[in-house]
C-alpha cells in the first residue's frame, strides 16, 4: 500500500491553510464571533435566566454557521474544480473527508469554546460567580460539554451533506427545508438533521435534552459514514 | 486496451470527442472507477504508487479556488505533498507566473490558469506528465510556449502524455500517437512513420498546359486527376517521370512538389471505421 502519502494530520494543515488563504472564509469566521460582543455588552437579564441561556448563546448561532461552513468547504472543493487536485495528491480519499471533518468541527469546537468562556466570564461579572453555577462545576462542565458536542455535530453534518450532495445550493436547501419541516410533527422536532443541535441548545430544560443530544450525535455520525461512502464516487469532470 | 508510453518521449493520447480519452486518463490516475477492468501506471493501480504525486503529475483542466492567490493555491496544494516554499516559487518562474503570483486567481486569464494548472502538476517533480485537451483555450503563443516545455521536458528524460482530439495541433509536440475510437486502441505509432504507413502523399504540378500535359501523363500510364485551374495531382512518388515527360515535351512547369501525407486523413481513415469498413466491404470479394 502507499506509504508516503499525507496523513490526517497534515491534510487537516492543508484545510487550514485553505481557509486562511481564501479571502471570505476566515473573515465570515471571525465575523460570527465577534457578532456577538454588542449582544454580551447590552444583554440584560436576571441571573437565572442568565445562566439557562448559556448554552444557546453561545452554540445556537455558531452551530449553523460551523453547518453552513462545512458544507462550503467541501462544495467548493467540487464547484472550483480542486477536489481532482487533493484526490490526486492523497488519492485514499477517506484521510481527505477526514481531514474536512476534523478542520470544520475543530473550528467550530474553538469558536464556541471562546464564546462559552467569554459568556461565563460577563455572567461572573455581572452576577457573580454563584449565579453561574461557579459553585457547581459539574453543571457548567455539562453545559459546556453539550456546547461542545452540539457544535461538532453541526460541523459534521455540513461537511457530510456537501460530500454527499458535492454543492453548496443543493445541501444549503436541504437544510434549510429540513429546518422548516422538522419543527411541524412531534415525531421530528429537535430529532432531525437540522434542528437536533437547536432542541438541546436552546431549550436547556426541556424533557428533549437527552433525546436531542443523542439525535445529533446520531446525525452528526451518520453523516461521516455516509460521506466516507460518497466520496468514492467518480470524479468525472 | 493498453498502450506504452516510454520514457523520454512525449504520446499524443488521440480521438474524436466522446471516443473515451478523458474517461480513460482519469481512469488511470484514480479518479473515475472503470466499469470492468482494472486501470494501471507504472504495472499498478494509481492509489497503489509508491509517492503517486512524485511519479505523476496531472493537468486536468483549470482548478483553483477563485478567491485564492496563486502562490497560496500552490502552497495549498503543495503541502499534502510535504513540497517547500522554494519548490513553489520554482514551479512559478518555470510557467513565467512570479509577476502574477500574489493575483487572486479569479483573475486570471484561459492561457494563465493553463500555465497555473501546469505547475500545479509539476510540485511533486514527476517523471510523467499526464495533460488533458492542454491546448483548449490557449493561444498561439501559449500553444507554442507548451510545445517547447514539453519538448525540453522530454529532452531531458521525462515523459509527457497529453490527449487532444486535433491530431495537427500535437504533430509537432509528440513523439508517438496512440489513437483511439469507441474505447479501443487503433494505432500506436511512432509519428513520424504514421504518415508513410498509413498515408499516401500526392505530387502536385501546375503548368498553364495542364491538359495537355494530362493527355501525356495518362498516356505514361500515371494516374493524373485534375486539380482545378492549372494544377493537376498524381500519386505520391511520380514527380521525377512528371518532370521528364514535361521536360520532353518542352511543357514550362510552374510548380512541382510532393505534398507530404495529410495526418488529418489517416486520422480520419483510423477514427471512422463503421465508414471505412463500408467502403472496402464494397469493393471486397
Amino acid at each position: 500500500m502507499a506509504t508516503h502519502q499525507a496523513g490526517v494530520g497534515v491534510l487537516v494543515r492543508t484545510e487550514l491553510f485553505k481557509v486562511a488563504s481564501s479571502r471570505w472564509q476566515a473573515t465570515g469566521l471571525l465575523a460570527v464571533v465577534v457578532l456577538h460582543v454588542p449582544l454580551m455588552l447590552w444583554s440584560g437579564q436576571q441571573a437565572p435566566a442568565f445562566w439557562e441561556g448559556l448554552r444557546s448563546r453561545s452554540g445556537l448561532f455558531v452551530a449553523y454557521a460551523v453547518m453552513a461552513f462545512g458544507v462550503l468547504v467541501v462544495a467548493q472543493e467540487y464547484r472550483h474544480r480542486t477536489a481532482a487536485l487533493s484526490f490526486l495528491a492523497v488519492p485514499g480519499r477517506a484521510r481527505v473527508t477526514a481531514a474536512q471533518f476534523v478542520t470544520v468541527a475543530g473550528t467550530g469546537l474553538a469558536m464556541c469554546s471562546a464564546l462559552f468562556l467569554a459568556w461565563l466570564a460577563v455572567g461572573v461579572a455581572r452576577y457573580g460567580g454563584t449565579g453561574m453555577h461557579l459553585d457547581r462545576p459539574g453543571q457548567v462542565v455539562g453545559a459546556y460539554a453539550v456546547v461542545a458536542v452540539t457544535v461538532c455535530a453541526a460541523g459534521m453534518i455540513g461537511v457530510g451533506l456537501g460530500t454527499i450532495l458535492r454543492g453548496s445550493t443543493g445541501a444549503l436547501l436541504a437544510l434549510g427545508g429540513c429546518a422548516a419541516v422538522e419543527p411541524l410533527t412531534d415525531l421530528t422536532r429537535f430529532h432531525g438533521p437540522a434542528t437536533a443541535p437547536l432542541g438541546v441548545l436552546a431549550w436547556p430544560t426541556s424533557e428533549l435534552e437527552i433525546s436531542s443530544l443523542a439525535g445529533a450525535l446520531c446525525w452528526g455520525v451518520l453523516a461521516l459514514v455516509g460521506a466516507l461512502i460518497a466520496v468514492r464516487r467518480d470524479i468525472s469532470s | 486496451m493498453t498502450f506504452t508510453v516510454s520514457q523520454g518521449t512525449v504520446t499524443g493520447f488521440l480521438g474524436p470527442n466522446g471516443s473515451g480519452k478523458t474517461t480513460t486518463l482519469r481512469a488511470l490516475l484514480g479518479l473515475v472507477a472503470p466499469n470492468s477492468g482494472e486501470a494501471l501506471l507504472f504495472g499498478r493501480p494509481y492509489r497503489e504508487l509508491d509517492h503517486p504525486a512524485r511519479r505523476v503529475g496531472a493537468v486536468l483542466g483549470n482548478a483553483s479556488h477563485p478567491g485564492r492567490t496563486a502562490r497560496d493555491h500552490l502552497r495549498a496544494c503543495g503541502i499534502p505533498l510535504g513540497v517547500n516554499r522554494r519548490r513553489v516559487e520554482d514551479v512559478l518562474a518555470t510557467v513565467g507566473l512570479e509577476a502574477a503570483a500574489e493575483r487572486p486567481t479569479g483573475g486570471f486569464s484561459l492561457g494563465m490558469r493553463g500555465r497555473l494548472a501546469l505547475a500545479t502538476a509539476l510540485l511533486g517533480d514527476p517523471e510523467l506528465l499526464v495533460l488533458d485537451e492542454p491546448n483548449g483555450g490557449l493561444d498561439p503563443e501559449g500553444i507554442g510556449w507548451l510545445r517547447s516545455f514539453l519538448r525540453d521536458w522530454a529532452a531531458r528524460g521525462r515523459t509527457a502524455l497529453l490527449s487532444s482530439h486535433v491530431l495537427a495541433e500535437v504533430a509537432q509536440t509528440v513523439d508517438n500517437v496512440v489513437i483511439i475510437s469507441e474505447g479501443r486502441v487503433v494505432l500506436d505509432a511512432d509519428v513520424r512513420e504514421l504518415g508513410h504507413q498509413h498515408g499516401r502523399g500526392h505530387v502536385e504540378v501546375h503548368t498553364p498546359e495542364a491538359a495537355r500535359l494530362a493527355t501525356l501523363l495518362a498516356a505514361e500510364g500515371l494516374a493524373v486527376t485534375a486539380a482545378g485551374g492549372d494544377g493537376l495531382t498524381l500519386p505520391a512518388g511520380t514527380a521525377a517521370r512528371v518532370g521528364q515527360v514535361a521536360a520532353r515535351h518542352g511543357i514550362a512547369l510552374v510548380e512541382l512538389h510532393t505534398h507530404g501525407p495529410d495526418l488529418e486523413e489517416v486520422y480520419f481513415s483510423l477514427t471512422r471505421p463503421l465508414a471505412g469498413a463500408a467502403a472496402t466491404g464494397g469493393y471486397g470479394p
